[in-house]
């Protein structure tokens, strides 16, 4: 009887495994190219922005940009309504105010690598070493081996391919994927996306006494981005059209430096 | 027969513990009744002397009429909305709308560090008198609510070129939060305000909803302004008076029952 009743149980809970909820938001995977002809170092590319948003309107700014929805009261653009959407890297906190919301996730191999792109000056005017940097973040975070290092390290988000473009995977959870939307990407190079009065409440506070946040990105980057485009950032020119029923192995090119 | 009682015992703790009323945490809940307040929704075109468009002249002048009401508690948790509405032509036009909650809230204590009273007159609060009202505009045809009825909002659906139904957010009150972000809205007692254009002889809605009310009397009053142009760069507290209730005796120092009168003027002079 107890034999039989376990695999009943068993049955059930392996049925319950096979339910199929029909919800309408699937997960989008692909690549990101990011042309070598508009990268001069990789280690400096700032946050990739990539959503997937119902269309494409290039004439409304002047470069390519989804289409947005009406402009509703003193916003300067409609919101572009994305369904969804991902990055690839994140802000993250640098164990130090010199350089906060300058440092992503996914770009520097090296505590050398992050300084030659991020020299911090010290007190004394002294470039601060990586030994400095290693103490402060022994002292900030309590990492004891440069491997705990969250934005250092060899998992690097992009790869060099044969013609000399960047490539990094992407995936963009819960999203809705109807045909004919579009997958329009960004990068944002100097940072605005990131806000210092956000995140985390710094986790020293109660030992130099003050209190900051770490800083992260804002929340509406994909529904303005244009508030967030400036000079010197990279966009897709073309974006990638969706089709019926395929959720995996879509590519995104960002090739445009706007001036 | 010891374990049917333990069973028993057992299960008469577990009715007991599912028998907690957590109503007296509710801000509808009436302590001296013991039950909870009904949603208030008020139509403010429906009263007898309904707030008015402050005219340019009047607002350069000094001269703008601002409107007292009062509207009951919310019931957060089901989604029904204690709040008011107050429905007005476009002047073709900027038009901005003030508000002011339910009474002062108090964030400079550390103004004046001494601790006296007498140097710091703005030490002292009654902070049982504060609610917190926000407030949303837009066009009177977006408006999903019914006045006098339900309160609603300004978000409508609509389906996009893929056939995907959506959600837009036609409000036309787009206030800063702290980050520069759009969409804040103010805490506690504190003033909101926000201008917009609008199209001449159109319907326009305000619509203000009472995030929370004061545990002493469970219902907040307000002060309302609408002019027209823009709004002012800064307002405070005092911008709008009015909105208050004459504090206990002995909640205020010196005898003052006025906590806004008391913020905005300071102790009277011995």
């Amino acid at each position: 009887m107890s034999s039989k009743a376990l695999a009943a149980c068993a049955a059930i809970i392996l049925l319950g495994g096979c339910f199929q909820e029909e919800l309408p938001e699937q997960n989008l995977s692909g690549t990101v190219v990011v042309s070598g002809d508009v990268v001069d170092d990789i280690r400096s590319l700032g946050m990739v922005y990539i959503g997937i948003f119902e269309g494409w309107n290039p004439e409304q700014l002047g470069y390519s940009y989804p289409a947005t929805g009406p402009r509703v009261g003193d916003n300067p653009l409609g919101d572009a309504q994305p369904y969804g959407g991902t990055t690839v890297g994140e802000y993250a906190y640098p164990c130090l105010r010199a350089i906060q919301c300058e440092v992503v996730t996914g770009r520097y191999p090296s505590i050398d690598d992050l300084l030659e792109v991020n020299p911090i000056a010290n007190e004394d005017g002294s470039d601060m070493t990586s030994e400095q940097f290693y103490d402060q973040c022994q002292w900030y975070y309590g990492w004891n081996s440069v491997d705990e290092f969250r934005f250092v390290g060899d998992e690097l988000d992009f790869t060099e391919n044969e013609a000399g473009d960047y490539e990094a995977e992407f995936l963009a959870w819960h999203s809705q994927l109807p045909a004919g939307s579009i997958v329009w990407g960004f990068v944002d190079n100097d940072f605005t996306t990131c806000s210092a009065s956000q995140g985390a409440i710094n986790r020293r506070r109660s030992d130099d006494g003050a209190f900051f946040r770490e800083g992260t990105n804002f929340a509406d980057v994909l529904n303005f981005p244009d508030k967030y485009i400036t000079e010197g950032d990279l966009v897709s020119s073309q974006p990638t059209v969706l089709t019926e029923d395929k959720k995996d192995g879509y590519q995104l090119v960002i090739d445009e430096v706007l001036n | 027969m010891t374990r049917s009682l333990l069973l028993l015992a057992a299960s008469g703790l577990l009715f007991t513990g599912c028998d907690l009323d957590g109503s007296e945490l509710l801000q509808s809940f009436d302590p001296e009744t013991g039950e909870s307040l009904p949603v208030t929704v008020v139509d403010l075109d429906r009263v007898d002397e309904p707030p008015t468009v402050c005219s340019q002249e009047d607002v350069n002048d000094g001269d703008c009429e601002t409107y007292l009401g009062a509207v009951g508690p919310s019931d957060l948790g089901t989604g029904q909305l204690s709040g008011a509405t107050f429905t007005f032509d476009g002047t073709g036009g900027r038009v901005c709308v003030l508000i002011d909650p339910q009474s002062v809230w108090r964030d400079d204590r550390v103004l004046e560090p001494s601790g006296n009273p007498v140097t710091n007159p703005f030490m002292d609060d009654y902070p049982f008198d504060d609610g917190d009202l926000d407030l949303l505009t837009g066009l009177a045809s977006y408006y999903t609510g019914t006045p006098g009825d339900t309160m609603g909002d300004f978000v409508n659906d609509f389906v996009d070129d893929n056939g995907v139904s959506r959600r837009v957010d036609l409000n036309l009150c787009l206030q800063d939060d702290t980050h520069g972000q759009t969409g804040g809205t103010s805490g506690r007692a504190t003033p909101e305000m926000c201008s917009f254009q609008t199209l001449e002889n159109t319907p326009y809605r305000i619509a203000l909803y009472a995030f929370s009310v004061p545990v002493d009397d469970n219902e907040l009053k307000y002060a309302l302004q609408v002019r027209e142009g823009n709004c002012p760069v800064q307002i405070d507290e005092c911008t709008l008076r009015g909105d208050r209730d004459r504090a206990p005796e002995g909640a205020l120092p010196f005898g003052l029952d006025n906590v806004e009168e008391m913020y905005c003027e300071g102790f009277p002079e011995e």
